[in-house]
């Protein structure tokens, strides 16, 4: 898939770890690491918002298309 | 998935199984025991005719076993998936296609069962068993979708 997560790059500007993310936006460490990976098929808006919000940020820096 | 749900699923499939299980049995002894001795079960064998009766009882034994055996390999495949959390175990898919032709096998050798004995000397092809296994088919296609999307639906986050 085109569609490249960019959560990592996110993280390490706030300087926040995996752990704290996943806790903040309520979803599993697991599942945050499927998400980082690029594995996931789809991404909630209401993941997205929780995400957005907890690394104070727009949905454009953390998900980047690319050809 | 409700608790309740998944109780009822694995009481009727382990239902289907001993039901399954007893079936196979009976199909399996009624072909072994035509074979070793043909006049207990009055099975007439003829000259012209024998190459297609050995067909007929092997196809009883081994497609109704085989039949059995495959659903109760599904059903045990969706229990274990359940208690997993997997509604659609992805092996199901091959499973229900393999079902289909040996399915029409078992019913095509079962209503032909006048051969063996000499009751019908005519080969009987029952459009049911045709509908039976293609609808097979069908479902078959309709649970791997079930399958593709239950995998979507798991990785979205």
């Amino acid at each position: 898939m085109s569609i490249i997560v960019n959560v990592d790059v996110m993280l390490a500007k706030r300087k926040m770890s995996s752990g704290e993310l996943a806790e903040k936006v309520g979803i599993t460490a697991a599942n945050l690491s499927i998400l980082k990976t690029g594995k996931a098929k789809a991404i909630r808006f209401s993941t997205l918002n929780a995400i957005c919000q907890a690394l104070e940020c727009q949905p454009g820096d953390i998900l980047e298309y690319k050809e | 998935m409700k608790q309740n749900s998944i109780k009822s699923i694995t009481a009727i499939s382990i239902a289907i199984m001993v039901f399954c299980g007893l079936s196979a049995l009976l199909v399996i002894v009624q072909g072994f025991v035509g074979f070793v001795s043909p006049e207990q079960v009055g099975v007439v064998w003829s000259d012209e005719m024998k190459a297609f009766q050995l067909f007929i009882a092997t196809g009883r034994m081994l497609g109704g076993a085989l039949f059995f055996g495959l659903i109760t390999a599904f059903l045990v495949k969706t229990i274990k998936g359940l208690k997993n959390g997997i509604l659609f175990p992805a092996s199901n898919v091959r499973i229900l296609y393999f079902s289909s032709p040996v399915l029409f096998l078992y019913n095509f050798c079962y209503n032909n069962g006048g051969i063996l004995t000499g009751s019908s000397s005519n080969l009987l092809l029952d459009t049911d068993d045709i509908a039976i296994s293609l609808i097979l088919v069908v479902f078959a296609m309709i649970y791997k979708i079930a399958v593709r999307i239950s995998d979507e639906n798991s990785l979205t986050i």
